[in-house]
């Protein structure tokens, strides 16, 4: 099993070179009499940037835009000039467009490592099978998994098709990842809309029910909200959840309403099948579900996300998956920016809008990792020379600070507000006193992250499920969502 | 010397040791000559006067006595390593080529970027840090005219790097090599067509006779000698002035392609003759007429001398490995050691002796850390900066051009793989992505993995010469 310490001399040296020898630089310049607030106010520019998205976000998430039904009853006139003053304003909400045809035929293709997730993979199937609403035209689940040796849990898995009919078992031989399981089973799939599940992941009943509503109508894709269930196992899962919560209930759904594009996250997405099956999935990339989402835009298909199709999936349980995990996706994210940046520039099928927010999204997120650890050296190197740190009065960076750290809270109050499950305050409070350190930690990942790609390293450990399983593959998984600038920054 | 990453031959450790060896050299007659305010160079005085300024304590500064004078003589003589160089890099250049035939444009795209990266890394590196150290220290800091033409080499190019040495002094060397590198096709085409002997006379005696003028017509004098002449050191700056060297280099590689030559020599032939040549060369250095030859001798003499010294270390399997990893920074360690040694002499030395000796091991290990840092950063700003020359080249381009597909791969089909063979196509996918590509699982027998269409050939289509070379050496 590989272990996060082993990351340590990467860890060391990247930070030795992003905040140790900075620090020496500035030392030197101020010693030498040059003042340093231009470059102070470059990267207070940068932090005021990125704050203000997420206020621009946050706003825009607090409004339930996606799950609301048309009012067909009669409302008074004050009703109406507000419906009418928030539409010139800009946020009156997408409402939830009216299904005008039945269901049609459903699948699920739910992926799974064994023996890596033989624990838990019986109860995502049962749940999905003895909950999920079907269609008159009917329901499959596919199940299509790799495993390097026969296992007792196959037999399981063969007595449950006998209850369940509807359940296909297909065992991927030489598959290696992800992206080989599914890609196999799209050769299968019977239905006209195909929702991906990772083994953890447990659908809300009514998934396709909702989900139809836009896939029938202009829309490719949609991708549902994942929440975390086992917040309740350790500090580290409770604040992944906060954080799933601050992502898949604000950063994203604000995502799909400012920029009407979104991304397929891995799972608890819903796809026509017939554009599935033309995108497939890339096992050669090392986020295989964002480098799917970028084929997709690229290719003139629509993703949306609504929040109000919820999964519950399993936060990693401890500091050496969450660490690989995270440095998988900052690993991945670049991966993708540099793949598709510039086509997006180029784009015929991105809006103007859209090329400076998928901007944002891509490189921006890469420079953002770097630049927001500049702050450090220069205040580690006015440490040195001074000997202490004292108060600006430069105003710029004061209105700065504020409004980086209350972007931070905005976030967090949206958050509680628009939360998929009511936490006690108690939680976001906590969340909020350890986000500083936390988002350090992330960024920390995300420089390892940076210093693999750039060094051409993306082998990864598999995020250990159930209670015993603790297995090294050398095997590469997609991550359920994606670090945004937003997510990075909202802990300040 | 270059890259720390390419895969270097256990079997030439020596030569890694040579290299290493002479980087090192260089540093010590560099932070000699600048502590001692360039008490001593060659003159062409005789051998008798030179060796008599050598064993008397310089006027003026601190006396370290005898028997440290006596230790300190061969770094007075670091410069002859320069040649050493030279003949080591005319011999890697014919390796690189590992038997096959040479395709101009290829190899010349991938030897001059194998100069160019690790020098652009050290400069785009150094000069933030020479610039915060001569603001932090009110000393020294390059114009931006002479950083921007070091950032931007071989932007400014001109035989003698002159826009370079305010800088580094030692940087004069870059456009030398340079100039050997791009020169090295025709050079081959001539060893191919003439052979060894012919190339190696013609290229002598152009080498001498260009010496010649270079002394009695040209006024000019050796690098390495401070002398007030009409055109200094100029003459003796381009490639003519070494060609001799950078042939003999070449031919002893084609030799020992072939099993043989001087490589092949035992310990006692090897100092039979590398003593005398050594020896000569020495001597010629103090005499105007020896000018003419000095530099054809003592990178021979000097080289055969350290083969047999490096090959006796290099019997020893740690240290091998240790002279093979120490050889892949050496050519970082040449471009970085300048700006140390100056850096601390000027700083922090100054004219105290003991702490001069002291400081010695910080200088000579420190830069090592330094050229270690600095391969490793390297092909870090390689992938960066190709990334973004990548991108504006697509944004910039009008219309995208799109290949039409010639080939497309199939179950089973044996395929080229980063030009290599072996590769079978184990599995296609079909992928859209504005338009269909085909996603292939490929495999050698040993391991298996996805590539893009673009990344694969058919294995009916021969290879182009040159494309599966993949050699490490520069030097």
């Amino acid at each position: 099993m590989r272990h996060w310490t082993g990351d340590i001399p990467k860890l060391i040296y990247t930070h030795v070179l992003l905040i140790g020898v900075p620090t020496i630089f500035y030392y030197c310049l101020r010693v030498g009499g040059m003042p340093l607030i231009r470059i102070h106010m470059a990267i207070a520019t940068f932090f005021l940037f990125s704050s203000l998205i997420i206020f621009l976000e946050a706003t825009n998430a607090l409004f339930r835009r996606f799950a609301v039904k048309r009012k067909h009853t009669a409302i008074g006139h004050l009703a109406q000039l507000k419906q009418s003053a928030k539409f010139v304003l800009g946020v009156s909400g997408s409402q939830r467009p009216p299904a005008t045809n039945p269901l049609p035929r459903c699948s699920f293709l739910v992926a799974a490592y064994l023996p890596n997730e033989q624990e838990i993979i019986l109860e995502t199937l049962k749940h999905i099978l003895n909950t999920v609403q079907r269609s008159t035209a009917g329901l499959e689940v596919i199940l299509a998994y790799n495993t390097p040796v026969d296992l007792p849990v196959e037999d399981d898995l063969r007595r449950l098709t006998l209850m369940h009919p509807e359940l296909r078992l297909l065992r991927v031989d030489g598959s290696h990842s992800k992206a080989e399981n599914l890609n196999a089973a799209l050769h299968i799939v019977t239905g006209e809309i195909t929702c991906i599940l990772d083994a953890d992941h447990l659908p809300a009943s009514d998934c396709f029910v909702r989900a139809w509503r836009w896939l029938e109508h202009d829309y490719d894709v949609v991708q549902g909200r994942n929440i975390i269930r086992n917040y309740r196992h350790s500090l580290l899962t409770l604040n992944i959840a906060i954080e799933f919560e601050t992502l898949y209930g604000v950063s994203h759904p604000a995502k799909s309403f400012l920029t009407d594009s979104s991304i397929f996250g891995g799972s608890n997405g819903y796809w026509r099948t017939e554009v599935l099956q033309q995108i497939r999935f890339n096992p050669a990339m090392l986020t295989e579900d964002i480098d799917a989402s970028m084929r997709t835009l690229l290719s003139g298909y629509r993703i949306l996300h609504d929040r109000s199709i919820i999964t519950t999936e399993l936060a990693p349980a401890d500091f050496n998956s969450f660490w690989f995990q995270r440095k998988r996706w900052a690993q991945g994210w670049l991966e993708v920016s540099f793949k598709y940046q510039r086509r997006v520039w180029k784009s015929k099928n991105f809006t103007l809008w859209q090329k400076v927010y998928w901007t944002y999204l891509l490189y921006f997120c890469v420079l953002y990792s770097l630049i927001a650890l500049q702050i450090l050296p220069l205040m580690l190197s006015l440490l040195l020379y001074q000997g202490d740190l004292p108060p600006s009065d430069n105003p710029f960076l004061w209105f700065s600070t504020v409004i980086t750290f209350s972007s931070g809270v905005y976030q967090t109050l949206v958050t509680m507000k628009v939360a998929a499950v009511r936490y006690p305050v108690f939680y976001f409070l906590q969340h909020a006193v350890i986000i500083f350190l936390y988002t350090i930690l992330k960024n920390m990942i995300a420089v390892v992250g940076l210093y693999d790609h750039l060094h051409g390293v993306n082998r990864w450990v598999v995020t250990p499920r159930g209670s015993k399983q603790k297995r090294t593959l050398q095997v590469r998984k997609a991550p359920a969502l994606a670090p945004t600038a937003a997510s990075i920054s909202s802990a300040k | 010397m270059v890259n720390s990453k390419m895969p270097r031959s256990p079997r030439l450790a020596w030569l890694e040791g040579i290299r290493i060896l002479a980087a090192v050299m260089l540093l010590l007659y560099h932070a000699q000559l600048l502590f001692t305010g360039y008490a001593y160079t060659p003159q062409p005085t005789g051998l008798a006067d030179n060796l008599r300024q050598l064993v008397t304590s310089v006027e003026g500064a601190a006396d370290p006595g005898l028997l440290l004078r006596l230790l300190g003589i061969p770094a007075w003589f670091g410069f002859q390593f320069v040649d050493v160089f030279v003949l080591v890099s005319g011999f890697s250049l014919v390796l690189s080529l590992k038997g096959k035939p040479l395709a101009v444009g290829s190899f010349l795209k991938r030897r001059v970027l194998r100069i160019l990266w690790p020098f652009w890394t050290v400069a785009w590196l150094s000069y933030p840090a020479l610039w915060a150290i001569g603001v932090a220290t009110h000393s020294y800091i390059p114009s931006l005219w002479h950083t921007f033409a070091g950032a931007t080499f071989p932007l400014l190019f001109d035989y003698s790097g002159e826009l370079l040495l305010a800088t580094s002094g030692p940087w004069w060397f870059m456009p030398l090599i340079l100039s050997f590198t791009l020169v090295f096709p025709f050079l081959w085409h001539l060893l191919q067509r003439w052979g060894a002997t012919n190339l190696l006379l013609i290229s002598t005696m152009i080498t001498v006779a260009y010496r010649a003028l270079a002394v009695y017509k040209f006024d000019g004098h050796p690098t390495y000698v401070i002398l007030d002449t009409p055109t200094d050191w100029h003459p003796f700056l381009i490639f003519l002035a070494k060609l001799s060297t950078f042939v003999l280099g070449m031919v002893v590689a084609q030799l020992y392609a072939q099993g043989r030559g001087p490589l092949f020599w035992k310990a006692q032939q090897a100092l039979l003759l590398g003593i005398p040549v050594y020896a000569l060369g020495f001597v010629c250095q103090f005499y105007r007429v020896g000018w003419v030859v000095v530099d054809l001798l003592l990178p021979i003499g000097l080289t055969l001398c350290c083969m047999v010294f490096f090959r006796a270390l290099a019997q020893a399997q740690a240290i091998a490995t240790l002279l093979v990893w120490l050889g892949g920074h050496s050519y970082s360690y040449f471009l970085i050691h300048n700006f140390v040694v100056d850096r601390t002499i000027r700083l922090d030395v100054r004219d105290d002796l003991s702490l001069y000796y002291w400081r010695l091991p910080l200088m000579v290990f420190g830069t090592l850390l330094l050229a270690v840092l600095a391969d490793y950063a390297s092909p870090l700003l390689q992938r960066v900066v190709a990334a973004l020359l990548r991108d504006l080249d697509y944004v910039l381009t009008p219309a995208t051009v799109r290949q039409r597909r010639s080939w497309s791969p199939r179950m089973g089909e044996a395929v080229l793989y980063q030009s290599k063979v072996g590769w079978t196509v184990l599995k296609v996918e079909k992928l859209l992505d504005e338009r269909e590509f085909f996603l292939c699982q490929i495999s050698d027998g040993q391991r298996s993995l996805w590539v893009n269409e673009d990344d694969l050939e058919p294995a009916v289509k021969l290879p182009q010469p040159g494309e599966v070379s993949n050699n490490s050496a520069f030097f």
